[in-house]
């Protein structure tokens, strides 16, 4: 059985890895849903993770993978929700 | 009578509509709240950008000159906000890409590709009375992908490959997924001849490489497969990474 992880940013469920290493180290993974990479975005971009989930939602939270196909029932506003219960992220 | 009259007027049309072709760019260059798009045209044409935050929302449209060699700049722009964009004059959309304030410039082409105009009567009497010239073939000199393993074997998560490829393949100048795969691949043996600065992390099992001389880095998977390939902006980027600096002959594979 395959371990999925969950973005911090936009909540999709489908990771292929922690988005951080107990090292601290990111995965370099980028979202398919929200486009965040992982030790990139942050590391060298200097972005929060608030910082580009607020962008993503004003520019309506569409899928951003142009080679991962979106699942079908993806509800972003779902999943959104329940990163927005959880505690800030950096 | 009427036909010689409607045949004069074709010939006409064919001989005076001429469909404006991109020549160069567009090419995006950035400050620190604005950004100048450039492209160049064969001939002379009018001059107009549409931008917005969204594909489906280009809903700022700027527009210059009649010139052949364009430059419109977007001013009061965002830092992080990512901008679609499409070039061209009020008749014809010449080309097409998106870039994010403060991080590199992705290639036209991130959005779909543009409709090409219908060629005229005379264009098309044109290609069909003019040979095709032989394509050259790669030089395998110059051709990296023509080295390296398929991208489908070098690179670890295959369907993640277009979009590290859109996001940092400009900052290598790679001409496709595979090209940008290749040139990671490549990078990879060069850290294995140990050319390159290399960091092995237990925690993830991730292989950093980092060359001090053109700030370009890679993180491989413990299989040698590549996770991704950019050129970073942070100047302390490589120091703070996590791992123990290795040798080539510590390398998990070979």
């Amino acid at each position: 059985m395959k371990t999925t992880h969950n973005c911090p940013v936009c909540g999709f469920d489908h990771l292929k890895e922690a988005p951080r290493s107990k090292s601290g180290g990111g995965s370099f993974e980028i979202c398919p849903a929200c486009g965040f990479q992982f030790g990139v975005s942050d590391d060298d971009d200097g972005l929060s993770y608030e910082e580009w989930r607020e962008d993503w939602v004003e520019r309506g939270m569409e899928w951003t993978s142009k080679g991962i196909t979106q699942p079908r029932g993806w509800k972003p506003a779902t999943l959104l929700k329940a990163v927005a219960k959880k505690k800030p992220g950096k | 009578m009427p036909r010689v009259i409607t045949a004069i007027l074709l010939l006409f049309t064919a001989l005076t509509v001429h469909a404006v072709e991109l020549v160069s760019g567009p090419k995006v260059t950035q400050s620190e709240s604005s950004a100048t798009i450039a492209w160049r045209t064969d001939v002379a044409c009018g001059t107009r950008v549409s931008y917005g935050t969204s594909v489906g929302k280009l809903d700022q449209k700027l527009e210059g000159v009649v010139t052949d060699d364009h430059t419109v700049t977007l001013s009061s722009l965002t830092q992080g906000t990512t901008y679609f964009y499409q070039v061209g004059s009020a008749r014809q959309q010449l080309g097409a890409g998106s870039f994010t304030m403060g991080s590199n410039v992705k290639p036209a082409g991130a959005l779909p590709p543009k409709v090409e105009a219908p060629k005229s009567m005379l264009e098309k009497l044109v290609d069909a009375l003019t040979p095709e010239a032989p394509k050259p073939k790669p030089s395998p000199a110059t051709s990296t992908a023509a080295r390296a393993p398929p991208a489908r074997v070098s690179w670890g998560y295959w369907e993640s490959l277009q979009d590290h490829y859109n996001r940092h393949g400009a900052d290598f100048q790679s001409q496709s997924p595979e090209d940008y795969a290749a040139q990671a691949w490549h990078f990879l043996q060069r850290a294995k001849a140990g050319q390159l600065q290399m960091k092995w992390d237990d925690a993830d099992e991730t292989l950093r490489v980092y060359d001090p001389k053109t700030r370009a880095f890679a993180a491989y998977n413990r299989n040698g497969t590549t996770k991704t390939y950019f050129r970073p902006n942070n100047p302390s980027y490589w120091q703070r990474q996590p791992g123990r600096l290795i040798q080539p002959a510590q390398l998990p594979f070979k």
